[in-house]
């Protein structure tokens, strides 16, 4: 150990450290199990504190990289190093600690390191919507949207154009409602017009009003 | 790059055999190079290599701990699982080998190994079917080890 490394010299007085904790709690030294090290946070690969950390489904902590080299060298069957459960790529989970979160590019450790893939993604759940929710959104904004859906969207240049001409057309939502989910939207929507029906008549004829009077103005400048 | 991590590994290992000093066992890397070492086995005080002394030699890859190192007895070992030149059959340096064990872990599985011997697939065949009388066993054992 003449030799040693400041490295080496760090992991010796870590140890030294993990030892004093050994002998304070020796409750903490047998929760480590089989492990060589009573510090449990240590990548089961490599010994050292993780970089990149991840953990498997079963629950054994790696450095990214160390877990990768080893699902690759028993690429057939991957098995948990510890506790020889099966591994999978997308099973990984990373941890975060706080403000680590993806700070680093994992392109960079790509670059650097021999085709290292960058470290799974965590997963999130959202929350589930619940139902006195999921009703609302249905009944009140499941509407507006599809106003601005296909078929709304079709009615709507439809009205303006003939609108110009001071022509009525019967809006033609139903060649456009073809999908169930948007024939009820159609429905609804022929109720609204109809009911409107004299203010659209109104505004189709300030409407075409305005386009004359923009038509003499291009006419005669 | 890789060295540098195999020997930051073996490092750490010799570190924790080191602080733990676990009985029964010791091993030290033979020189600067830390990808040789050199392993201590007594015999467990109730089986038949009681109060033997075994040394053996570990040889690290250069992808430790991705691949097992290479045991050997130096030692001659009259064992079902150990053949006339000191190698072992041993799963766990073979198709089971996992990233996680360590020099500490192999000794004590070879340990284990001299007391519980895996006579279905013996390398020495004499020790194998010697193995059913103790009495007889034990002797061949203790004259094996006078012998070197």
């Amino acid at each position: 150990m003449d030799g040693a490394t400041p490295t080496a010299r760090n992991s010796s007085t870590s140890t030294s450290e993990n030892g004093g904790n050994a002998s304070s709690s020796s409750n903490a030294a047998t929760a480590a199990g089989s492990g060589s090290s009573p510090l449990s946070f240590e990548c089961n690969i490599c010994f050292e504190t993780p970089h990149d950390p991840v953990v498997t489904e079963c629950g054994h902590l790696y450095c990214w990289r160390c877990l990768f080299k080893w699902m690759q060298t028993k690429s057939a069957y991957p098995l948990c190093p510890v506790c020889k459960s099966k591994i999978e790529k997308s099973k990984v989970i990373p941890v975060y600690g706080r403000g680590m979160q993806d700070s680093k590019d994992p392109r960079e450790a790509t670059a650097s390191e021999e085709r290292l893939p960058p470290r799974p993604r965590g997963h999130r759940t959202e929350v589930p919507v619940t139902n006195g929710q999921m009703n609302f959104g249905g009944g009140a904004y499941g509407i507006p949207q599809n106003r601005f859906g296909n078929p709304a969207f079709g009615t709507f240049s439809f009205t303006l154009v003939p609108s110009l001409f001071g022509l009525h057309f019967q809006y033609p939502q139903a060649s456009f409602g073809n999908s169930p989910d948007a024939n009820p939207a159609a429905q609804q929507q022929q109720r609204v017009t109809s009911a409107d029906q004299e203010q659209h008549d109104l505004i189709s004829k300030l409407l075409l009003a305005f386009a004359l009077f923009i038509i003499f103005c291009l006419l005669f400048t | 790059m890789a060295d540098g991590q195999v020997a930051k590994r073996l490092q750490s290992e010799l570190m924790n055999l080191m602080m733990e000093g676990v009985p029964g066992v010791s091993a030290f890397p033979d020189g600067d190079n830390y990808t040789q070492w050199t392993g201590t086995i007594h015999g467990s005080d109730v089986g038949p290599y009681k109060g033997m002394k075994f040394q053996l030699s570990l040889v690290f890859p250069k992808d430790y701990p991705y691949s097992a190192p290479t045991v050997k007895f130096m030692t001659g070992c009259f064992h079902p699982n150990v053949d006339m030149s000191g190698n072992i059959c041993l799963d766990i340096l073979k198709d089971k080998w996992s990233a996680t064990y360590t020099v500490k872990s192999i000794l004590l599985s070879i340990q284990s190994l001299l007391d519980e011997p895996n006579n279905d697939s013996p390398l020495n065949n004499q020790a194998a079917s010697l193995w059913s009388q103790q009495e007889e066993y034990k002797r061949l054992v203790a004259k094996k080890y006078a012998e070197g």
